[in-house]
């Protein structure tokens, strides 16, 4: 039974996303049932996440046996119709399934042709949640390429000025990498020479390909560098991680506010939830070898993404760099290869994806009523100035979000990058230290945000704003809460990952 | 002798029944003239074709063997590869029914040269003997330069022509020196016997003889250095004409390959070269395929780029040949035609509208027609190989074949030939969906039958993409392929 709500949860978004397909007039009447649709399908899949909690076992560390199923698919080359969740993936799949209702009301009010932009919303939605709980390397990679397709349209059709050249540079990008993810996943079919469960991630776990050497011409070098390498530069396209993290900026600057959301909320996750699922358990000797690497990097996104942050005159843009110095912090979690370190890297994924899903909310709801986001325009002046006086609730909303962004202590990124600096500390002294300097360039960049934008007296083009309507306040309500909620109690969030984390931590440190 | 001529005769039933289609079509038009109205000869060659399908799926039951003095293979290799041929024509001639560039002035023509042009392929499909290899390919060339002149009265068709009809000349009379060349060192033109007879001619020297051989079939596939030839000559000549250069000669080319290839497979010493002979073709055919594509503005020359890029991907199942490669080859052969049938009935229908196949006048083509829009978003999707889409999987397989040979640096080749290729489909989709419309003016004409059709073609390029388990293993049946 568990088996098939997830099923359902997986396919329950793209047969919507065909429904919808139906309604061929723009007729207001139709656009109004096509909204109702989305939101209702999309609610639905959501109480279906939750609903599959009732078959979650908490103390199971591996996949959920009740949870999983597998389907031969293509018999002829090993591949199965492999669907499985664990802890990890489940904290996921329920923020993703939380943003997507949430999407699809921040955009209530889009113009240009909404049937197309909700089917592909939702067939958005399949694809991500497929990413996330399939289990065959074939599966995988069919959802991580084709989540390609409506995304190239969502950012180019319904962006900004500057859209195709941002969704053209995301595909290439994420194109370029995962082609040689491709050749990874093919290697490690080849040479595990597993049989039929040569294609499935959990079986592939635990070093099996540890004295296991390819030629590379005349070079032989071991394969769990080769494929190590190779998914690294399909996962840390994704993440992203210096020096590949340039078309992010882009990419948000002109998506629509709810592709913003999905592209930091969920989309870069897949790339941590790759290196955590598939790069460091496969190839744990790899891992060791060059986690030294992994956390430099890291450092090297967190701070250098702060600094850009600091000098964006463009909201988005802040937040968009403000994304690649938060998942740097992740990725020094996971490189720290600790239990704690981990712990916090998942928790991390998690909390970023709810601050940042809420401060690209935030800003769609200012951009809304003004048509511009810049910060300080091009001219020099001030590009909104006393929001707070005027926009109570606004900045009220604004004020949690930025804190939980921060790490203020008591709200939920806190404890996530606690713990990644309890367990990078101990490998990693000077690294972590560094990285703690760049969670205050963080609060700088954040708070400096804030006060040109909230303080001083409300210009006249301020004063035409309207505050936060029931729409908006009611989108944002459960973000807010579970921010709250899990900064003071963040016991549920990591019973529900530490076992799973456990687990995958000590497949990847077996060689250590 | 003359019953053993019989006997052998029921393996050629499906050539006799295409010939016999091309006599009557000539004999109609040459007779009763006002009878040969294009719905017409459609129906006729339709059904000649279905005949020949029929034909071949009795004669898949007939024993592996070889007939007409070691001439002609019949194995189910080549009765495969001639239903491959045979799908490929039919589309052509659809979409050579619904194009006014061919039937505005000519019926019968085209007809009757398309109809040869196959049956030149279905020679070259089963041929062993190099004559016949020479003959078949001969019977292509020479009237495939005809079709790509067609067009008497446009410069541009009339030019690619002559430079095809000159390049395919000089390539044709390589090729014959290589097979004189050949003839003097084996004493024999069969194929079979470069694996019997136990030659002192060094290997160097018999890489010089096969490479000219080579030359004059990769003229026929469009392989480096060889390829100059087909970004004119797709732009110039009508696009069912295009169509079939994409289709019918690479496909019997890449057979008559596989066909070489498999009878070095016995011989120690050449095999080797001749491996780094294709891999160094393929490598470099994708690689040049693929940069000159990014910068095109005319969509048939854009596709002609890409075909060469396709057709150095398909050249390396060549390299490694064996039961699974075989089976990528026709698997990857499959894909393509569907996909270039769909791509060009859809450049065809653009051409006859506004006369031009330049990028400007697909701007915002979903707009502008909905159907043709997104089909050829899937076709373009599928052509750079992007999952669920048959394209991915007929890539898959080639690129898994090359991993399972240990061949790590040319999949990294292949991977990176991907990203470029990505580059120049992606720049198309984005003007066929995202662009804005030069006007908001519907393209009218294609009505609801055509839609249904070209509907069709679409649905084994998303089915092939999702389920492809049986059809990839049909090589491996035994005595698959044979010489």
């Amino acid at each position: 039974m568990g088996a098939i709500i997830l099923n359902l949860v997986l396919w329950l978004p793209m047969l919507s996303a065909l429904g919808l397909l139906i309604f061929t007039s723009q007729s207001s009447e139709d656009v109004k049932r096509i909204k109702w649709i989305s939101l209702i399908s999309t609610a639905f899949t959501f109480l279906l996440t939750l609903d599959l909690l009732f078959y979650f076992d908490f103390a199971n560390p591996s996949i959920q046996p009740a949870l999983s199923m597998t389907i031969p698919w293509i018999s002829s080359f090993h591949i199965n119709y492999t669907l499985g969740i664990d802890g990890i993936s489940y904290s996921m799949l329920f923020l993703n399934n939380l943003l997507f209702p949430i999407c699809i009301l921040c955009s209530w009010n889009i113009e240009k042709n909404p049937r197309s932009f909700f089917a592909l919303m939702l067939f958005l939605q399949t694809t991500i949640i497929g990413v996330f709980s399939s289990l065959d390397f074939f599966m995988f990679y069919c959802f991580w390429e084709f989540m390609l397709i409506p995304m190239f349209f969502l950012i180019s059709v319904w962006g900004g000025e500057n859209r195709e050249y941002a969704a053209t540079k995301f595909f290439l990008y994420t194109f370029g990498g995962s082609i040689f993810m491709l050749v990874a996943i093919i290697g490690i079919y080849f040479v595990s020479d597993a049989g039929p469960d040569s294609l499935n991630m959990i079986a592939m776990q635990g070093g099996l390909f540890a004295k296991k050497t390819i030629a590379l011409g005349s070079w032989k070098i071991p394969f769990s560098d080769f494929a190590f390498w190779l998914l690294f530069i399909g996962f840390a396209v994704k993440v992203p991680l210096f020096p590949f993290h340039t078309w992010l900026p882009h990419a948000h600057v002109q998506a629509p506010t709810a592709v913003s959301v999905i592209l930091a909320g969920v989309l870069l996750k897949m790339g941590t939830y790759g290196f955590l699922r598939i790069s460091y358990p496969i190839f744990p000797e790899a891992a060791a070898a060059y986690s030294y690497v992994i956390v430099l990097l890291g450092l090297i996104s967190v701070i250098y993404g702060a600094f850009c942050a600091l000098a964006q005159t463009d909201m988005k843009k802040l937040i968009a760099y403000s994304s690649v110095s938060h998942m740097g912090f992740v990725m020094m979690g996971l490189g720290s290869l600790s239990t704690s370190g981990t712990n916090g890297a998942v928790l991390q994924m998690f909390n970023h994806g709810l601050s940042s899903a809420m401060l690209f909310l935030l800003v769609g709801v200012l951009y809304e009523r003004s048509h511009h986001r810049w910060i300080v325009r091009p001219d020099h002046t001030l590009g909104y100035t006393g929001l707070s006086k005027h926009m109570p609730k606004y900045t009220i909303v604004m004020l949690i979000s930025l804190f939980a962004a921060l790490g203020l202590p008591g709200l939920s990124s806190f404890i996530s990058e606690f713990l990644i600096f309890l367990g990078a500390f101990k490998s990693f002294t000077l690294l972590t230290i560094l990285g703690a300097i760049g969670l205050l360039f963080g609060a700088a960049y954040l708070l400096w945000m804030y006060r040109r934008m909230f303080f001083g007296t409300p210009s006249e083009e301020v004063k035409t704003y309207e505050d936060m309507n029931w729409r908006e306040i009611l989108y944002m309500a459960p973000l807010c809460f579970l921010v709250i909620f899990l900064g003071i109690m963040p016991a549920p969030l990591i019973d529900l990952v530490r076992f799973s984390v456990e687990n995958l931590v000590k497949k990847f440190t077996v060689l250590v | 002798m003359l019953l053993n001529f019989l006997t052998n005769l029921s393996y050629l039933v499906p050539e006799v029944l295409l010939l016999f289609t091309i006599c009557f079509i000539l004999f109609l038009e040459a007779t009763y003239k006002p009878l040969a109205t294009r719905k017409m000869l459609y129906f006729i060659s339709f059904a000649g074709l279905g005949l020949c399908l029929l034909a071949l799926g009795f004669n898949s039951d007939l024993p592996t063997s070889v007939v007409f003095n070691q001439t002609f293979v019949a194995d189910r290799f080549a009765i495969v590869s001639k239903i491959l041929l045979i799908l490929a024509t039919m589309g052509i001639l659809y979409i050579g029914t619904f194009s006014s560039e061919i039937y505005k002035e000519f019926k019968a023509e085209f007809f009757i040269l398309t109809l040869s042009v196959l049956l030149g392929a279905m020679v070259v499909a089963s041929a062993k003997n190099l004559l016949l290899i020479y003959v078949g390919i001969e019977l292509i060339s020479i009237l495939s330069y005809a079709l790509t002149a067609i067009k008497k009265k446009d410069t541009l068709s009339l030019e690619a022509g002559f430079k095809y009809g000159l390049y395919g000349g000089i390539s044709s009379a390589v090729m014959l020196m290589g097979m004189a060349l050949f003839y003097g060192v084996f004493g024999s033109l069969d194929l079979a016997t470069i694996a019997a007879t136990q030659t002192t001619v060094p290997t160097w020297m018999l890489m010089v003889i096969l490479t000219l051989i080579f030359s004059g079939i990769a003229f026929k596939l469009g392989a480096f250095p060889f390829h100059m030839w087909s970004p004119d000559v797709y732009q110039g000549a009508p696009t069912p004409v295009t169509a079939l250069f994409s289709l019918l000669p690479k496909i019997a080319a890449f057979v008559v390959l596989a066909r070489f290839t498999f009878a070095f497979q016995q011989v120690g010493t050449l095999y080797p070269s001749w491996q780094s002979l294709l891999i160094m073709t393929s490598i470099i055919t994708m690689t040049v395929g693929n940069i000159s594509a990014l910068g095109q503005d005319s969509v048939k020359r854009m596709l002609a780029f890409s075909a060469i890029g396709h057709v150095g991907l398909i050249l390396l199942t060549i390299v490694y040949l064996g039961p699974t490669s075989i089976g990528a080859l026709l698997f990857y052969l499959l894909v393509y035609l569907f996909m270039t049938v769909v791509a060009f009935s859809i450049i065809s229908e653009i051409a006859n509208k506004f006369g031009s196949d330049s990028q400007f006048f697909f701007k915002g083509l979903v707009r502008r027609h909905p159907f043709m829009g997104v089909a050829f978003a899937i076709v373009l999707f599928s052509m750079a190989g992007i999952p669920p889409f048959a394209g991915f999987i007929a890539k898959f397989s080639i690129l898994s074949y090359v991993i399972s040979q240990k061949n790590y640096a040319v999949a990294l080749v292949v991977a990176f030939n991907s990203i470029i290729a990505i580059g120049y489909y992606l720049k198309l989709v984005k003007v066929v969906i995202v662009d804005a419309p030069e006007n908001d003016e519907k393209i009218e004409g294609m009505h609801f039958l055509r839609q249904l059709s070209i509907g069709l073609m679409i649905l084994p390029i998303i089915i092939l993409g999702i389920f492809w388990n049986g059809l990839i293993h049909l090589s491996s049946i035994k005595d698959f392929m044979k010489i």
